[in-house]
């Protein structure tokens, strides 16, 4: 196999606790290529997103990284000082988050914002950060992006945040960027807007990105991979058409069911009772067992990640997997 | 996708709720409704405003002249972006906001002329349950006492505390809730859950009509299957009628018998359900359908429609959706559309439909 930009190995991260350490990613591996779209999906707790800060290092003190690594074009990041790590991070490793006011300061102008980040990596005049900048806006369609610059985060509305946010992200054309959630706060019609130019962009700059979602409707859109999370761990692993047209793990298939979607107005939807476990307490052996009408005393020790067909890199997470459907 | 059928009240799917509309009784009506916001004025800014000296401050029009039907059973989606309107109309017809102008009708009745006990009554019949489980439950009651008080307060538990406790545990069981809990607060319970002490309580008071206020939105996707599945269950039991507000097309397209669509408080397209998603009319509609995922297996290119939702406070002229529309011409600048029929059952404000 060809060396991936991004290749995570058995990624655990903890943070401590009365009783121990607790693992909120645990044993997570992936990789991502240049060009490619990796959507990691779960829903609130499943840790796609702290698996995300862990790769860029954002992990907040008491919590750390405590088991595997992560390859980054042949370095491994968990090795590297706080000063080395902040070198790469915005230059090399970008991230947009939820909410762009994270990434706004709100009593700065957006001018001194991103010729701040363009300076903090890179040697250039204050005016050649400005017509960086200017282009950054007017590629992630910002309408005027002279005029723009002068104003502060507060002037624009949600959707032209957002997209501020992603410019700053693109300024220094990163190798990777880590997308948690960006059109989550969004409307549909100005979601379709930021994913179309978010699409175009890491096209046309062989960008690798990881889409974290809850949504495995808007990742199957537009991502090739799909990660599906539950409690900390990877359980189902594919191409999109892999993952949803023949899901083999049955927490993927309740999820699947559980979204309204077209010729099934109506009907009941195939819901997944219960909820998801606190990282705190831990059902023995698979997390998802209570939650699972597969169910059996196999279930009472941890499955390892089974490939799915001899060819494929389909794996799943299971001893009683869904049958393969043929296409 | 489309399937060709002549019969428009053909009903889409099973469930009683589905059958010839037309027929059922409306429940609530709402005609030429409108609500504008501005800031309060203080005393020296009136007079001002009296003597001309100032000029009166900016509206917002939320709702502008909105008529929309609800009919006895059936459930209503209401779609929109933020910001336009649809919230501020389920207020409206709960109650909570009263219209600028225009007029409410109840069971074919102008609320205006209703004595006050069958205002009342009419208020207490059409509850809401809001999006955010975790503001509109009063951190400080325990789940029996959130649940018990209106009842309790509108003289429908009769007896004393143990009718009033056996009263408490049936609302919580149907809601899909352990009686067993009752003692607890909201902080002890998942989003999930909170969101089912939000309907329990809503449905103590015996209503017949919920306004569900982007009452899923706030959801995980299972969790948020469980309430919709809990909603159409509710429906079938107690004969509900609901108004579904969501920005959420899926979930609307799940729920709803007919869809109504919003767009800068105006209503631009109303149909039945199959019909809004099978043979959208309006620009504005075939933008949303086409903009909102679902579940596919090839990538696909978006290309999105251009532009946000204008400001409220500054509206473009003729039809609010001129700016954005591919197709939008001279008479789409000048003039507000109406909202007529362009088909049984089916409305639409477009000036495409008259160029033939």
């Amino acid at each position: 196999m060809s060396q991936a930009l991004l290749q995570v190995e058995q990624l655990s991260t903890a943070f401590p606790a009365i009783n121990g350490a607790v693992r909120v990613v645990d044993g997570v591996s992936f990789s991502v290529d240049r060009g490619m779209i990796l959507g990691l999906v779960g829903e609130s707790g499943s840790g796609k997103s702290m698996t995300g800060f862990s790769i860029i290092g954002l992990v907040e003190k008491p919590g750390r990284i405590d088991a595997g690594r992560i390859l980054f074009d042949g370095v491994d990041l968990t090795t590297l000082s706080p000063e080395e790590m902040r070198r790469l991070r915005g230059r090399r490793i970008a991230m947009i988050f939820q909410d762009p006011m994270m990434t706004l300061n709100p009593v700065l102008r957006i001018e001194t914002q991103m010729v701040e980040a363009l300076r903090a990596h890179r040697s250039i005049s204050r005016q050649e950060a400005r017509r960086l900048s200017r282009d950054a806006l007017g590629e992630v369609g910002i309408p005027s992006p002279d005029e723009r610059l002068a104003a502060y985060p507060h002037q624009f509305s949600g959707g032209m945040r957002q997209r501020v946010a992603i410019a700053i992200a693109l300024l220094h054309r990163p190798d990777l960027i880590i997308a948690d959630e960006p059109t989550t706060a969004l409307d549909v019609t100005i979601q379709g807007q930021i994913l179309a130019a978010v699409q175009k962009l890491a096209a046309e700059y062989n960008t690798a990105l990881i889409w974290i979602s809850h949504d495995l409707a808007v990742v199957s859109h537009i991502a090739d991979n799909v990660a599906v999370m539950y409690a900390g761990r990877i359980v189902e692993h594919g191409t999109v058409a892999e993952v949803v047209h023949s899901p083999r793990h049955p927490y993927t298939a309740g999820l699947l069911g559980s979204i309204p979607s077209r010729n099934r107005r109506g009907a009941r939807l195939a819901q997944i009772p219960g909820s998801m476990p606190s990282p705190h307490s831990l059902p023995v052996g698979c997390s998802f067992r209570p939650r699972c009408a597969r169910a059996d005393r196999q279930c009472e020790q941890m499955p390892a990640m089974i490939p799915s067909g001899a060819e494929s890199l389909h794996t799943y997470r299971c001893f009683n997997p869904l049958s393969q459907k043929t296409q | 996708m489309t399937t060709p059928t002549n019969d428009m009240a053909s009903p889409p799917a099973a469930g009683a709720g589905r059958q010839d509309q037309s027929v059922r009784p409306p429940l609530w009506e709402l005609r030429g409704i409108s609500r504008t916001f501005s800031n309060r004025q203080d005393v020296v800014s009136r007079l001002g405003m009296k003597l001309n000296l100032i000029k009166p401050p900016a509206k917002v029009h939320a709702l502008d002249s909105v008529n929309l039907t609800v009919r006895k059973g059936e459930v209503v989606g209401l779609v929109g972006e933020s910001g336009c309107g649809k919230s501020t109309l389920g207020r409206v017809v709960a109650g909570v906001l009263p219209p600028s102008s225009g007029e409410l009708y109840w069971h074919g009745k102008a609320l205006s002329t209703l004595s006050g006990a069958e205002r009342h009554s009419a208020r207490l019949r059409t509850q809401m349950v809001f999006q955010n489980p975790f503001a509109s439950l009063n951190p400080r009651m325990p789940v029996s006492e959130i649940v018990a008080e209106a009842p309790r307060v509108h003289g429908i538990i009769k007896g004393g505390r143990a009718a009033e406790q056996s009263y408490v545990d049936e609302q919580l069981r149907r809601a899909g809730l352990d009686p067993a809990m009752k003692g607890r607060y909201a902080h002890q319970f998942s989003g999930g859950q909170r969101q089912r002490i939000g309907i329990a309580r809503a449905l103590a008071v015996q209503p017949e009509f919920l306004i569900c206020d982007e009452a899923v939105a706030a959801l995980d996707v299972s969790i948020q299957a469980q309430i919709l599945n809990l909603f159409m269950d509710l429906r079938e039991q107690l004969d509900l009628t609901y108004l579904f507000i969501s920005h959420d097309l899926g979930v609307v397209e799940h729920v709803s018998d007919r869809v109504a669509i919003m767009y800068l408080g105006r209503i631009v397209e109303e149909a039945a359900v199959a019909d809004v998603f099978e043979r959208a009319n309006h620009p504005y509609t075939l933008a949303l359908l086409q903009e909102a995922p679902h579940i596919e297996t090839r990538k696909r290119r978006f290309s999105a429609i251009k532009g946000e939702l204008p400001s409220a406070l500054n509206p473009p002229s003729g039809c609010y959706f001129h700016p954005r529309c591919p197709h939008a011409f001279e008479r789409c600048r000048a003039e507000r559309p109406v909202l007529k029929n362009i088909a049984a059952d089916h409305k639409s404000a477009c000036h495409l439909n008259d160029r033939h």
